[in-house]
């Protein structure tokens, strides 16, 4: 599988200094599950961080580090036998990657004709703005823009805008500059993870749509 | 600091140096703290600890150490306005207009700066590997 839209550099930088939201990292990490090559741009950008690491002065410690430090040792290794998770998967009919797995994900909603939701949450980050969408085959998604940053994470079948054509392990990054009109390939139903990145909003007709039924 | 005990006999040095994956562990921790409970789709694959243990090779070594070595050198090549804003972005979690507001620069002439650094970074690192 050749693929041919990635995170940019900036995104990737943030996610390895930690600086990306839940939603965008999410979509991110199903990316990287997919893609050596982004898996080692990003291993760069952590190297850079172990540099930078390396670089800063010696910050001093306390003299009852140590002691306090097995402490809490022992404490995390009894809480740790007891966490296990259960399945929170509905029947989607789509099998969910591996940096989904311990995400809530609801099941297939009604969003327009031939267009269905399914909201995804994330332990801890309830805010975040993400969501799985599914097209049927040749569906013309209204036309929309972005108050800040989308990802789409391509997980079956393919989408096509004005800017190119999307494959599943292809991640588009769309920000305020894009305004577009994906189209669903013909051959299948499209399914894709998508994030909005923090107080972002959709104009246009499609965010008319998700807003009332989403939330956002 | 507690993270990294607890971590250390997943430590692979075929995966990352040492300081690389302190820095991650770090990092992990701190998304951790913000996001309140633990989420492992942060730490999942990010997290170069994560993986079933097979002994590193050779080879696996080398590389790290090659990457590390040409990430040291690429950073020195910066210049100094551009380096210095990397390190921001990346440690002080600042986004570009509170870095612009310290700096007393332009917000754009944050941006240009990062756009830039990212390109020469990438066109240093590409070439190595
Ligand atoms: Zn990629």
């Amino acid at each position: 599988m050749t693929i041919n839209h990635h995170p940019s550099d900036e995104t990737l930088m943030r996610m390895a200094a930690g600086a990306l939201g839940a939603g965008p990292a999410l979509v991110v990490s199903v990316h990287l599950e997919g893609c050596a090559v982004c898996r080692n741009r990003m291993a760069h950008f952590e190297a850079i961080g172990g540099v930078m690491l390396d670089e800063m002065p010696p910050a001093p410690l306390a003299a009852d580090l140590f002691g306090r430090t097995m402490e809490r040792l022992e404490v995390i290794q009894q809480l740790q036998t007891k966490e296990r998770s259960m399945n929170k998967h509905p029947e989607l009919g789509i099998e969910l990657p591996r940096a989904m797995q311990d995400c809530e994900v609801g099941p297939w909603k009604w969003l327009g004709p031939g267009f269905k939701w399914s909201k995804v949450k994330i332990p801890g980050s309830p805010d975040e703005k993400v969501m799985l969408l599914k097209g049927r085959a040749g569906l013309h998604l209204p036309a929309h823009g972005h108050t800040g940053l989308e990802f789409m994470q391509i997980l079956s079948g393919s989408l096509a805008d004005e800017r190119g054509r999307y494959f599943p392990g292809d991640l588009d990054e769309a920000g305020d500059d894009v305004d577009h009109r994906p189209v669903v390939g013909q051959e299948s139903d499209c399914v894709c993870l998508a994030a909005l990145e923090g107080d972002t909003r959709l104009h246009g007709l499609l965010g008319r749509l998700l807003r009332p039924i989403v939330g956002f | 600091m507690i993270a990294v005990w607890r971590k250390a006999s997943y430590f692979d040095p075929g995966k990352a140096g040492a300081s690389t994956w302190v820095f991650t562990i770090a990092r992990n921790q701190r998304i951790d703290r913000l996001r309140r409970t633990r989420s492992r789709t942060a730490d999942h694959l990010l997290d170069p600890t994560d993986e079933p243990d097979m002994p590193p090779s050779g080879e696996d070594i080398a590389i790290v150490a090659q990457r590390e070595e040409g990430v040291r050198k690429a950073l020195e090549s910066l210049p100094i306005d551009q380096s210095t804003i990397v390190r921001l972005s990346f440690f002080a979690e600042k986004p570009h207009a509170e870095i612009a507001r310290e700096l007393g620069i332009p917000l754009g002439t944050v941006k240009s700066r990062v756009r830039l650094a990212l390109n020469r970074l990438r066109t240093l690192l590409d070439s190595d590997i």
